[in-house]
């Protein structure tokens, strides 16, 4: 998988996770309310995964990306 | 030791490789006792494992009135050079001393003393100093016919302390596994045929996966050392039909405080209208419970202070229902998600009865959002696959208030343990 289905994989998963209904996450999708609609909780959660996954995430590092773009931006 | 009449031959304690009696045992603690008296060591440290010659020098040193602190044989040199010189210890016992049968003469001590470790699963472990008799005191006297007892907890915590005081008293029979693996004790227990056994939730969540469990028939099964759950109680139940259901509520510093039989978790809620006369008495203040204990710990080892007689906050948090006292987590467990506060132990006892799972363990784990998360280890049931179990756990999980959600799922392939009691950290 190429890093940006990865972390649509990962946000999808996220929002499974909550028992939210299924949406299409696409590349300039904004990643909070307006847009995917992840809270603090996904987001900790998100965090917590990119983590493991690639071994850093933005947030700790406090970099708050916007959308899908800006995290794939931020691992390639 | 028991200092009961009882047929020489007896069995005080039973290996793979052999049986000893309460005589037997009793003529080789008086020659130890006689022998350390010659020494004039004052405190001792012994580390050894789990076997007859542990039992005995430790006897030995209790009614020599040598104070005898038991130290886990897992402790790495530095560690224990460190308690030591903390504790005023004269010497570490790693074997038994060589001792001439003949001299067994040696002056009972007046009131014998045995030092025990917390068990450090969330802290350092600190050294509490007891007065024999009141170990003996606490157990609670049946009029049961011979007894076997599995050892599942190990010598040098207060529960493995507490099984060992337990035979004395009644003078069973104690059974001592090869090892602290959890396979050895059920081996042990089959082969013996173990009629008692002690032992933590957690040691059975492993060993309800063993074979070796259909064989046994146990009269009597006492859990302890950890919060006790429902699920856990049903499947002992089904199991073991036949056998009595005891969970007992004890800490290091204040020993055995009660012993439930209902099969219900928690405990009733009655005892806290006990009376002041009570061997042990319960309050609750601020969702923490607090315990007075006549025959608790006489001090810590590095305190002055008798605080046997006063109230004493266990640390433990706890709901009131009309009926019962329902334990929720540890104070220094909580997690604190984003300002909320979660208790890790609310969050297994949740999860834990899915069958995907064979052992869990909630912990905070920092995040740069919200503080920190709750993360799972999670230990599978054999044959699981990963994917599925994920997936079966966050739906679980949805039951869950927001912020108690586990957030992070680490698949391991065991949890690590202080004396069968799962490690917080």
């Amino acid at each position: 998988m190429s890093i940006q289905e990865q972390i649509i994989d990962i946000i999808e998963t996220i929002l499974k996770h909550q028992g939210m209904a299924p949406v299409e996450v696409s590349l300039d999708a904004q990643l909070y309310d307006e847009g995917v609609g992840l809270d603090s909780m996904c987001v900790a959660e998100l965090s917590a995964t990119l983590e493991k996954r690639f071994g850093k995430d933005p947030y700790t590092q406090g970099v708050l990306p916007h959308t899908v773009a800006d995290l794939v931006e931020y691992f390639s | 030791m028991s200092g009961q009449d009882l047929p020489a031959d007896t069995v005080f304690l039973q290996t793979s490789e052999r049986g000893w009696s309460y005589a037997a045992s009793d003529a080789l603690i008086a020659s130890l006792a006689s022998h350390l008296q010659q020494q004039q060591v004052r405190r001792i440290a012994i580390q050894m494992p789990d076997q007859p010659e542990l039992v005995f020098l430790l006897l030995a040193a209790v009614v020599a009135g040598v104070e005898v602190l038991p130290v886990s044989v897992d402790y790495e040199p530095e560690q224990l050079n460190s308690l030591l010189d903390r504790s005023g210890i004269d010497s570490c016992w790693r074997a038994l001393p060589a001792v001439s049968e003949d001299q067994t003469d040696f002056v009972p001590a007046q009131e014998p003393k045995l030092l025990l470790l917390t068990s450090g699963t969330s802290g350092p472990p600190k050294c509490v100093r007891y007065l024999w008799r009141d170990l003996m005191a606490q157990v609670h006297k049946t009029e049961s016919s011979h007894a076997r007892w599995l050892l599942a907890y190990r010598l040098n915590h207060f529960a493995g302390i507490q099984v060992l005081c337990h035979v004395l008293v009644h003078a069973q029979t104690l059974l001592l596994p090869d090892s602290s693996a959890t396979a050895d004790a059920i081996a042990t227990a089959v082969r013996f045929e173990a009629t008692h056994i002690s032992a933590s939730p957690t040691f059975w969540r492993y060993a309800l996966a063993l074979p070796g469990v259909q064989e046994i028939h146990p009269h009597q099964i006492t859990l302890g050392s950890e919060v006790v759950s429902e699920d856990l109680l049903a499947r002992l139940r089904a199991l073991y039909p036949g056998a009595r259901l005891v969970h007992i509520y004890a800490t290091t510093e204040l020993g055995s405080c009660v012993s439930v039989a209902d099969g219900m978790a928690g405990l009733p809620i009655r005892v806290l209208q006990r009376q002041p006369d009570a061997a042990v008495q319960f309050k609750v203040d601020d969702g923490e419970l607090w315990v007075r204990a006549l025959h608790g710990m006489v001090s810590y080892l590095d305190q002055s202070d008798n605080t046997t007689l006063g109230w004493r906050p266990t640390g433990d948090l706890v709901e009131l229902t009309e009926e019962r006292i329902l334990f929720v987590g540890r104070r220094t467990e909580v997690i604190n998600v984003g300002g909320i506060k979660v208790n890790p132990q609310q969050v297994e006892q949740h999860l834990q009865s899915l069958p995907e799972v064979q052992l869990l363990r909630a912990y905070g784990r920092e995040n740069p959002i919200t503080g920190q998360i709750v993360a799972l280890d999670v230990v599978l049931s054999p044959g699981i696959d990963v994917a599925l179990a994920e997936d079966r756990i966050f739906e679980a999980a949805l039951d869950l208030p927001r912020h108690s959600r586990p957030r992070s799922v680490n698949f391991v392939d065991s949890l690590s343990m202080t004396n069968n009691k799962l490690e917080r950290r």
